[in-house]
């Protein structure tokens, strides 16, 4: 008769932590809460130098499946905002040659400025931005939803 | 509520631009509210200002600005002249100290409106 002889078994105490469900939670009312808080704060603010700029290249991006205004970022936000734009209304000139960057600028924020209701482009680009903001918080809410003890 | 940008504790935020003079500061971003400005106290009295204000062309038209320089012939005389007299809108980040193009005349002015970095002088 043999018995075989092993290491005591050891019980580590699991770590306490909040569950799943609280974790998820709380990660909702603070990505809620700071896109409540980005619209109280910036609501008076219209554009800055660039956001035109930015927007229309986005516009352009969706439309033609062409990069070459604007290409000095990576195309994600702009792709976002363009595609709500350009869902929503938005009037983009054929592109045509550009002499120069200025030119390029010229282009953009003639169209939106001049050839679109900037006011309700910046309204809707707003709406974009909380949204995309709100949209990247579910990657971590299905990661906290399987995996989280923190 | 008017949310200046935070700076740090020494100098807070309502003053910060005399001592930052960077995109922090102010990045053209008062433009809605320059253009309500404008049609409501500017406008009405016949004033022409000088627009020292980060915006671009296509949206000082679309907002129906008029601004000292959109005439050149119009505005000669006031551009030329040593000595200004008028309305000034300007960004408060380049009205701090500087080595050069430095502007204590403009610095030292009470602002008669503000909005966040954007001063009425």
């Amino acid at each position: 008769m043999s018995t075989s002889v092993g290491p005591p078994t050891v019980e580590h105490p699991q770590p306490r932590g909040i569950s799943s469900r609280l974790f998820v939670l709380a990660l909702l009312l603070l990505v809620g809460g700071a896109i409540v808080r980005s619209a109280i704060a910036t609501r008076l603010d219209g554009f800055t130098i660039d956001e035109a700029y930015h927007i229309a290249a986005g516009v352009s991006y969706v439309r033609y499946a062409d990069f070459r205004i604007n290409p000095e970022h990576p195309p994600l936000v702009k792709l976002w905002v363009g595609a709500l734009l350009s869902a929503t209304g938005f009037h983009l000139s054929p592109i045509r040659m550009f002499a120069d960057k200025s030119d390029e600028r010229d282009f953009t924020e003639k169209d939106v400025y001049l050839n679109n209701d900037f006011h309700s482009v910046q309204r809707r680009a707003r709406i974009a931005m909380w949204a995309l903001n709100g949209v990247l918080s579910f990657p971590s809410c299905a990661h906290g939803d399987t995996s989280t003890r923190l | 509520m008017r949310p200046w940008g935070y700076f740090n504790e020494i100098v807070g935020s309502k003053n910060a631009y005399l001592y930052f003079s960077d995109e922090g500061v102010d990045l053209g971003q008062r433009g809605n509210e320059l253009e309500q400005y404008y049609h409501r106290v500017l406008e009405p009295s016949g004033e022409v200002p000088f627009l020292g204000y980060e915006m671009e062309e296509a949206e000082k038209i679309a907002m129906h600005l008029d601004w000292l320089g959109r005439d050149l012939k119009r505005d000669e005389a006031r551009l030329n002249s040593p000595i200004f007299s008028g309305t000034i809108l300007a960004d408060a980040r380049y009205l701090g100290k500087k080595p050069f193009w430095d502007t204590p005349s403009l610095r030292n002015v009470v602002p008669s409106a503000r909005f966040g970095n954007l001063l009425v002088l």
